[in-house]
């Protein structure tokens, strides 16, 4: 409700206007006057026109409009604009016909700015920015959004001009170009005049340090952000313009020989239409159009250094191995051992197998016998288990499956084993 | 003539005496050997002046010890530098050190010209809204882009053949991005002044368009 649609909204505006222009007497108007005004207004929307006046339509229109835009006095019968609607379209007004006024920026920001610098509690500069700041921000935002409208306008402006063909093409891409120009003196204009804005966002940073009140902090921090936030659009417009210009004046230089883009598309075409696809990848331009040749292959740099890990680090002072008779004894010893040791296993595994052959046998009796007679050292155990399930690779037959019965025995506490069960497949 | 006599005046060296040199001179020296066009637009602002300050100089040097031409285009805030290697096989540059353009990104080129300058999109500044203009707006010519830049026997517009241009387009930007021809930050891109040298190399040819097609059929 608060959003009239389309057609109700075009006839609330007509008779804005109306009622502005003193069409109706004390500005109040009839029920017929509406309905002129929705009917003018469909014609604005491109509705289909309808041969009878759709009365319930209209009803239905007016007693929605009636909530927050018509006043009806059912003693006159006559109808005046609610206060929302005068505002609504004075707004509305306002952003279409928003007139430039940097000088009424520069007075603003500077009143804004002494007005600030006179508030000393942090309750003051909390109403300073609900009673004058928050009064500022629309005006100058809709200064800026003017001026990207326009720059979208003459965008389009520009794109119109595609359809003509005949001498005023010139003239008025040359009336867009004074138009940009005048766009960015006005940008200039709106910037500096927002320069004192700069001065306020320093003055409020100062303040923020004292303001212990978290809902003011916060509603300063956000009027801190405002002073980027258009520097940034103003940036913007100027960057926009930047690119936009001078592709303007560079088509100038192509409007002096008009059959040159012509030319350029003919060119294009005939390139799209004649060119052939060899071997389905490379394109071979038409009736010997060379390819632009676009610079030479630069040989890279050799670069030709002398790395420090390159060459062999410092060599290490090496330690002579003297070879005595008690060292010769001792290894010649360990070696003996670990021959030994394998013999050992190798006799176990063997009685292991031949008590395996005539039923199946269990490890861990073997497994503790060994532990016991190594004297509670494992590694002997460990080396047979090992040994017999690598034995399995040799004989097909023999088959060593563990379990997960847990055995312990009662002499090695710490000791225990999965049990395994061997036995050879018949 | 004149020009003649002023060449005379300043030596192929003359431009090291620049106190500017040092700092610039490495980098304008390779990235014009690599086709770059440099212009008064951006950080390449320093080297334009410095080769608009030492031009003379400059080509003295590029035409005694390489056999190429410094040359210009452009006129005005449109003013570019760049070295000129169509039709110059003098010098000591050999046949293995030349490189050529893609034909796909000379169509591709074109193809920008017409929608930015032809078509008058010059607010146009989207990598992805030039895709979906040359996907979309040029009907009449979509089945020979289909067929020569997606590389598709069949024409009709597809995801997958949209995908393939997408990417041609998008090569092609990043190859003039390395002349200097258009600036590129990620979706973004402008096109630079010296992007007219397209219809500067070809100009011979798109004057004579009409015999060719002529003569083509």
């Amino acid at each position: 409700m608060l959003f009239p649609p389309p057609q109700a909204g075009l006839a609330i505006l007509e008779l804005y206007h109306k009622v502005k222009r003193g069409v109706f007497q004390h500005g109040r108007f009839r029920e017929v006057d509406i309905h002129n005004a929705l009917e003018n207004s469909k014609f604005l929307i491109n509705e289909d026109e309808y041969y009878r006046l759709p009365q319930t339509k209209f009803h239905s229109i007016i007693s929605d409009l009636q909530v927050y835009f018509l006043r009806f006095d059912s003693d006159d019968q006559c109808y005046t604009l609610k206060d929302y609607a005068d505002s609504f379209c004075k707004h509305a007004e306002d952003t279409l016909l928003a007139n430039f006024n940097p000088t009424k920026i520069e007075i603003i920001c500077n009143d804004l700015r002494a007005k600030l610098e006179l508030c000393a509690e942090e309750k003051e500069v909390s109403q300073w920015i609900d009673t004058f700041f928050y009064a500022f921000k629309p005006i100058m935002k809709s200064q800026v959004d003017r001026l990207e409208r326009q720059i979208d306008q003459s965008v389009q402006d520009i794109r119109a001009t595609t359809q003509l063909e005949n001498t005023s093409l010139i003239e008025i891409l040359v009336t867009i170009d004074e138009k940009l120009n005048t766009i960015r003196t006005q940008n200039v204009e709106l910037r500096s005049a927002f320069r004192e804005m700069k001065t306020i966002n320093t003055l409020l940073e100062e303040k923020l340090h004292s303001v212990m009140d978290v809902a003011i902090a916060n509603e300063i921090g956000e009027v801190r952000l405002f002073f980027p936030e258009i520097k940034y659009t103003l940036n913007l417009i100027d960057k926009r313009l930047d690119r936009i210009q001078p592709k303007l004046r560079q088509f100038f230089g192509t409007l002096n020989k008009p059959s040159f883009n012509v030319k350029v598309e003919k060119f294009l075409k005939f390139l799209l239409n004649g060119s052939t696809l060899r071997q389905n990848r490379y394109i071979e331009l038409p009736a010997g159009v060379p390819l632009l040749r676009m610079r030479e292959t630069i040989p890279n740099f050799t670069i030709f250094e002398r790395k420090p890990e390159l060459f062999p680090p410092a060599p290490k002072p090496r330690v002579p191995h003297l070879e005595t008779p008690a060292e010769k004894q001792k290894a010649i010893a360990r070696a003996k051992s670990h021959l030994d040791m394998y013999r050992e296993v190798n006799l176990y595994i063997d009685r292991i197998l031949q008590a395996a052959t005539d039923a199946p046998v269990t490890f861990s009796p073997w497994f503790f016998e060994i532990v016991s007679s190594s004297d509670g050292g494992i590694e002997m155990a460990a080396n047979v288990a090992y040994s017999l399930i690598r034995r399995t690779r040799q004989e097909e037959t023999l088959r060593v499956e563990a379990t997960k019965l847990q055995i312990f025995h009662p002499d090695y506490p710490n000791l225990s084993l999965w049990e395994m069960n061997i036995s050879f497949q018949q | 003539m004149g020009n003649e006599h002023k060449l005379s005046t300043v030596g192929p060296l003359a431009f090291l005496e620049n106190p500017d040199a040092v700092e610039l001179f490495a980098k304008i020296d390779y990235q014009l050997k690599d086709g770059f066009h440099f212009q008064d637009r951006g950080n390449q602002r320093p080297y334009f002046f410095f080769i608009e300050q030492n031009e003379q100089s400059l080509t003295a040097y590029y035409d005694k010890f390489f056999g190429v031409i410094l040359s210009h285009g452009g006129e005005g805030m449109d003013r570019y530098y760049y070295l000129e290697f169509n039709g110059t096989d003098r010098g000591g540059i050999d046949g293995d050190h030349r490189c050529f353009m893609k034909a796909e990104y000379v169509i591709v080129g074109f193809l920008i010209y017409k929608i930015i300058y032809i078509d008058r999109y010059f607010d146009l500044n989207s990598i992805k809204k030039l895709q979906a203009i040359i996907k979309t707006d040029y009907e009449e010519l979509t089945k020979d882009i289909y067929r020569l830049l997606a590389k598709l026997r069949k024409t009709n517009p597809t995801t997958f053949g949209g995908g393939k241009l997408d990417d041609v387009i998008e090569d092609a930007l990043r190859e003039f991005k390395k002349l200097g021809w258009v600036l590129i930050e990620e979706d973004f891109f402008d096109v630079m002044p010296s992007f007219q040298r397209m219809n500067k190399v070809y100009s011979d040819y798109i004057n004579n368009v009409e015999q060719m097609i002529k003569d083509a059929i």
